[in-house]
């Protein structure tokens, strides 16, 4: 990878690895940081990254990253069981994006960051599973799960609505 | 071949099928020479059980993949929006679809679970993480972190030496400035001894500056000057300025405040010697007085001064003199020195 790939690799990436992160992580300082964290890695690591994979390296440092800190920082104490009790509230929406969000943040970190990497970045299972280390199975799984999840809210919230 | 020892294998393989119709030839002959054995023969004849084929599986359908059921239909829906079933599966699921027309809203929510990202957020350092320049292979980050950290610490000790350094250079030269020059050279010595000699005869001084000398002088005069000169003589700058060296009497009598002020001037102005006539710039830097740049501030110059004749004082137990005014003269026993602003 050249230093011109490099560069190119942060004009196309950043925003959306920064976007994949603050999603999951909820923190905008420490999204900044792990973003920029993830660039050093790259860069000291630049020769002997092919330039065709940078987007993949990129998000597998970034997620990495993200997760230690969670794991540091015990942001979320159960990573893949959804909160059942999450889904009875009161709370009021404007939107279905305001339902959606709020419903993505009560998701499991495993499965809240498969679909995001899936919907944001249009990863197959396949290079989800690459990036989060899962098997291709189980990427599948945490996001038929949260698709389900998120549907039970989304018709949740309609009723209350 | 066929024996009394083995027979029984090809007895089980002849009901069997799997002899050759050679082999079957000789089970034949071999039962013939052997009649007592054909009971055992017959026995061997294969026994077919029937299946019970009113036993079935209970819920075999659940077993079934392909099957769309009302338990997991949603499941369906989602590898639908996923793009994960196939030509076939994707008809199977618009089957089960029409006949369950309710699925449909369902169908419909998942289709919302898409999240899509906020392109108003973007990353704001983007700037500052790009490159330039030749890239360097670097091995090991932690390696270069630590080096790093060496190299910064050195650079720290490094200024914080040559800091420390100076400082106690500045503090030593003040000090020294301060503390009067214990010891004088031999040379010096006899240069100030011919000073001495002054006292005696005339000083005919040479150059523009000639200056008259009158010496007048007793034994107690010449004691203290001799004792004052020998122990003590204050290091003192004297930049580049005509330096004047004066009889040691008007000293002893100012030490012993016999005169009025006005009389020691007027007897100085008298005997003004020119130290240049006496001494080289080498042996005023002998002695610690220095030539070097003009004074700009006299009253620097006359503090220098000051300290020094402090010091005078304090060793000899005579109170000495000072003259600022016009000019600046340390005056020590029958030896002075003293600054003539503007040369």
């Amino acid at each position: 990878m050249t230093s011109a790939e490099y560069n190119q690799c942060v004009d196309e990436h950043a925003d959306g690895l920064y976007r994949f992160i603050l999603k999951n992580i909820r923190d905008e300082e420490e999204a900044r940081d792990i973003v920029q964290d993830s660039f050093e890695k790259m860069w000291i690591n630049v020769k002997e990254i092919d330039g065709s994979k940078s987007k993949s390296y990129l998000f597998t440092t970034g997620y990495h990253t993200m997760i230690s800190r969670i794991r540091k920082k015990k942001y979320v104490s159960a990573y893949t069981e959804v909160n059942e009790a999450s889904l009875f509230h009161t709370e009021q929406y404007s939107d279905l994006k305001s339902v959606l969000n709020n419903a993505i943040n009560l998701l499991p970190d495993a499965q809240r960051a498969a679909i995001t990497l899936r919907d944001y970045e249009g990863y197959s299972y396949k290079e989800i599973g690459e990036i989060t280390g899962l098997n291709e199975s189980q990427v599948k799984v945490y996001i038929y799960r949260a698709r389900l999840f998120l549907k039970e809210y989304i018709g949740t919230m309609e009723r209350v609505i | 071949m066929i024996n009394r020892k083995n027979y029984e294998e090809y007895f089980l393989d002849f009901h069997e099928g799997n002899l050759s119709p050679s082999m079957k030839e000789a089970v034949r002959i071999f039962l013939d020479e052997n009649p007592d054995l054909k009971d055992e023969f017959e026995r061997f004849s294969p026994v077919k059980l029937e299946a019970e084929t009113e036993i079935v599986f209970p819920s075999l359908n659940s077993l079934k993949r392909e099957i769309i059921t009302r338990q997991n239909y949603k499941t369906w829906l989602v590898a639908a929006f996923e793009g994960d079933l196939s030509k076939d599966e994707s008809a199977e699921l618009e089957k089960f679809l029409v006949a369950n027309p309710s699925v449909r809203t369902e169908e419909e929510m998942i289709r919302h679970t898409r999240i899509l990202p906020d392109t108003k957020i973007i990353f704001s350092g983007k700037r500052e993480l790009k490159r330039g320049g030749k890239i360097i292979s670097i091995p090991n980050y932690d390696v270069v972190r630590r080096m790093t950290a060496i190299a910064a610490s050195l650079l720290f000790i490094l200024i914080s030496w040559y800091l420390l350094r100076r400082t106690t250079e500045q503090k030593t030269q003040e000090a020294e400035r301060k503390t009067p020059v214990q010891q004088i050279t031999p040379d010096a010595t006899q240069k100030l001894a011919n000073a001495q000699a002054i006292e005696t005869k005339p000083f005919v001084p040479t150059g523009e500056k000639k200056v008259k000398s009158s010496v007048r002088s007793s034994n107690r005069e010449q004691h203290l000057a001799k004792n004052t000169i020998q122990h003590t003589l204050p290091s003192l700058e004297v930049p580049g300025n005509p330096v004047v060296a004066e009889n040691k009497k008007d000293s002893v009598l100012v030490n012993e405040k016999n005169n009025p002020e006005e009389e020691i001037t007027q007897r100085r102005e008298k005997r003004k010697t020119d130290l240049k006539t006496l001494f080289t710039p080498e042996d005023i830097r002998d002695m610690g007085l220095t030539a070097s740049a003009p004074v700009s501030e006299p009253t620097g110059f006359w503090k220098t001064m000051e300290s020094g004749a402090k010091t005078i004082e304090k060793i000899t137990g005579k109170d000495l003199v000072k003259n600022n005014s016009g000019s600046l003269a340390l005056q020590v026993g029958d030896f002075s020195v003293q600054h003539v602003p503007g040369n």
